[in-house]
């Protein structure tokens, strides 16, 4: 009785919660089930494409513009411009750096999937660890690290003023939910056009069809692979400036961790390597948590996603959408 | 009987004035308590101990008006390692730096008296406060031959998950910061806590409500860990015993402490709005309180946050930002404003916090850590091993009407479990946010009548 009338007096509010917490997670769900979608791997450092995403932005506004407080009109646009451009170009080139180092070798010498795996663990505690050390006072191999962190925790500032907009249902909408929820469609449809009408996006396409038979086709592998990973990086780095302007969270070298392993249950419920399943997916789990914390209490929040993830599953193994 | 033995026979100095005969506190002997310990050497013992009173009595005789002098003796002194337990770096760090700078000022003054009759190191056991990270550094402290007791753990999620790993050892661990009411059921025999627990703050803070603050109703958040949640369940109880309506309760899924990610609150605000509360009480860490207040008021939440010790930070205003924070309700077993913090802010100097919780109860433990080291060695101890043995009677001696006086008050310890047995309300403090600093209220006593 309590979880009806808690998910009825608060379903649009709840709802609202869910669709801009889970554009977050369609955002970085993308990256895994791209990546799944052209090599058949799980990448599991994608969580600190995410991190790295976080970081630059932080870093960005933090030490680059030096912004203290809220910012209006221009100088609001440029900082949330700069800072979210730098956030995926460095995410995107963590990808690209990920592919490069941890997946390409192994590739090329017809690796086993167990190999990959070990790789993308491998990867992913690297870069946690070599963020961990990025706090001004720390040296690897006698280079000094750069301070990227800080050792105390400095959230995000306040760049945009939080203010209601409108309201559905009576549930408000600030201007930080509904730019999250407005620059994560966005994105989402732009990368779904490129993949879906561009040349490139063919080869993608192609790639994740039949490898073999595109690169008889004249397609490039190697290109279509870093493409791959950059676009999946560019999008957890947006993922990661949102997050951040959201919540206004410090930077911490494991912040990505939950998120992403958020995100990765996304991608396989609305099918691992289909690309609208990833959005579908993230959208749901989002919505799924914010109802389940009306209904059974927010301690109970991971367990109630992922159970629905397992129910889905079990009634459908391909995921929602089913496999790209 | 050693040398070094023969110094227990001048009673035991309190702190910075080894002549001083006005004693804050006389230790037992521990040689006495462990019945035939080292009796063989009684008579050398005496001998030595006499010849070493002559000499430290004719040092006093010149020089009384100067308590702090080192021209006194040296005695050759044995090196023993002290670890401290806790979040030296990390993100959560501000809340037990100040006690393990308060633990150095003290041991530096002990390692620099030439009377005193050991050298101690003073390692850090960094866990960075995580529960889980702590066991791997916690057993390689217990593996150290040197070890002789361990300052904290600082934090109650690792002293739960670390507890058993000294106590079979057989290490005395002190801690100065871990409150969790949780942590005296374990039947640790070598735990002392040396700081009020969550019992009195959860009912403390219930009764501030309560009586004080007088709100229509109250929403209680935890944070899901050792330390969090017993103190919103026991604000809980207190606070409907007292009649305060309590209109939801939420727990958080991963708190930042454990997983280094901030908590998307979104849905426990929309909870808290919906539930029409206007008063939050926050069990937990300000890595969590910190961020819900600032999302709160992002949210468009316009309510009273009331918050423990593990609020009492500096990083919780930079968190919250300045203006979300502006009106918080603060309570810890700890005076931020204590005569002491002005010993600290000097030795510690640019390094030293904003807000020095639990720095005075630091320098205390390390005191009650010298103290036993100086009893065990007094004793006859000259191993570790022994050392620890001595360091554990002595605390034991502890006892109500045998207190030792610190600096912050005076430490007296139960028997099973180690709690302190002198803990009143009027060692805790209140306080509230003004301007993005923390006024001190004052103690139970004074705001509570």
């Amino acid at each position: 009785m309590d979880c009806v009338t808690g998910v009825g007096d608060q379903f649009w509010a709840q709802t609202r919660n869910g669709l801009t917490v889970g554009s977050i997670y369609a955002m970085i769900a993308l990256g895994y089930t791209m990546v799944y979608g052209v090599l058949q791997l799980i990448n599991f450092a994608h969580s600190e494409v995410f991190m790295v995403g976080i970081v630059a932005s932080w870093h960005v506004v933090n030490r680059w513009f030096g912004v203290v407080g809220p910012q209006t009109g221009s100088a609001l646009f440029l900082v949330m411009g700069g800072s979210i451009g730098v956030a995926m170009l460095a995410s995107g080139l963590t990808a690209i750096t990920i592919e490069r180092f941890a997946y390409r070798p192994l590739r090329k010498r017809g690796a086993p999937r167990l190999s990959f795996l070990i790789s993308a663990i491998g990867a992913s505690l690297s870069i946690q660890y070599l963020f961990a050390l990025m706090d001004g006072r720390h040296s690897l191999l006698f280079i000094t690290l750069p301070n990227l962190q800080g050792t105390a925790p400095l959230p995000f500032p306040t760049v945009m003023e939080s203010q209601p907009l409108f309201s559905v249902f009576g549930a408000p909408f600030t201007n930080r939910q509904v730019l999250v929820i407005g620059v994560a469609v966005t994105m989402m449809f732009l990368l779904d056009a490129f993949v879906r009408r561009t040349r490139l996006g063919r080869g993608i396409r192609a790639v994740a069809q039949d490898p073999e038979t595109a690169s008889l086709m004249g397609v490039s592998i190697d290109r279509v692979v870093v493409t791959t990973f950059f676009l999946g990086g560019v999008m957890a780095g947006a993922a990661g400036f949102l997050y951040v302007m959201l919540l206004g969270a410090p930077s911490h070298w494991a912040i990505g961790f939950l998120p992403g392993i958020k995100a990765f249950a996304a991608a396989v419920l609305g099918g691992i390597g289909n690309i609208r399943g990833a959005m579908l997916g993230g959208l749901v789990l989002g919505l799924v948590e914010a109802h389940g914390t009306a209904c059974v209490g927010s301690q109970w929040q991971t367990v109630i996603s992922f159970m629905v993830l397992v129910a889905v599953l079990m009634v459908r193994p391909q995921g929602i959408l089913g496999r790209g | 009987m050693t040398l070094r033995e023969g110094t227990a026979l001048l009673g035991d100095w309190p702190p910075g004035s080894r002549c001083d005969t006005n004693h804050q506190h006389t230790s037992g002997d521990p040689g006495r308590t462990k019945g035939g310990f080292m009796m063989h050497r009684k008579w050398a013992g005496v001998i030595a101990g006499l010849a070493v009173f002559a000499m430290v009595a004719a040092a006093c005789t010149e020089d009384t008006t100067s308590p702090t002098t080192t021209s006194a003796t040296p005695v050759e002194k044995i090196d023993v390692t002290v670890y401290a337990q806790g979040a030296w770096t990390g993100g959560v760090n501000s809340l037990t730096l100040p006690s393990f700078q308060g633990g150095q000022i003290r041991f530096d003054e002990l390692n620099a008296d030439p009377t005193y009759p050991a050298t101690i190191t003073y390692e850090p056991a960094d866990t960075q406060g995580s529960g889980t990270g702590a066991p791997p550094i916690a057993q390689q402290a217990a593996q150290d031959p040197r070890t002789v007791a361990i300052f904290g753990p600082a934090f109650s999620g690792e002293s739960e998950t670390t507890g058993d790993t000294y106590n079979e050892a057989g290490i005395p661990f002190i801690t100065a910061s871990a409150t969790s009411v949780t942590l005296a059921g374990f039947g640790w025999d070598y735990w002392y806590r040396a700081v009020g627990n969550d019992d009195a703050q959860g009912r403390l803070a219930a009764q501030w409500v309560a009586e004080v603050l007088q709100p229509e109703s109250l929403y209680i958040i935890h944070d899901n860990t050792t330390y969090g949640k017993p103190l919103a369940e026991i604000v809980e109880q207190a606070a409907v015993d007292a009649g305060v309506q309590i209109l939801g309760k939420s727990g958080i899924a991963e708190p930042a402490i454990d997983t280094g990610t901030t908590v998307d609150f979104a849905s426990i605000i929309t909870d808290v709005q919906a539930s029409g509360a206007d008063t939050v009480f926050f069990g937990g860490y300000f890595v969590d309180s910190g961020p819900f207040l600032n999302q709160a008021t992002a949210a468009g939440l316009d309510i009273t946050l009331i918050s423990g010790d593990g609020s009492v930070s500096s990083d919780f205003v930079t968190l919250a930002g300045e203006g979300a924070a502006e009106g918080t309700l603060l309570l810890a077993p700890s005076n931020v404003d204590s005569s002491f913090v002005e010993k600290y802010n000097q030795a510690i100097g640019g390094d030293a916090l904003g807000i020095p919780v639990y720095a005075g109860e630091g320098y205390d433990v390390a005191s009650l850590i010298g103290e036993g080291i100086k009893a065990a060695i007094d004793g006859g101890a000259t191993t570790p091993v022994e050392i620890r043995l001595g360091i554990k009677t002595y605390l034991d001696s502890l006892v109500t009407g045998n207190e030792f006086q610190g600096v912050t008050k005076d430490y007296a310890f139960a028997q099973d479990p180690h709690e302190l047995s002198t803990a009143a309300d009027e060692l805790y403090y209140f306080y509230r946010v003004e301007g993005g600093v923390l006024v001190n209220l004052g103690n139970a006593v004074e705001v509570l009548g």
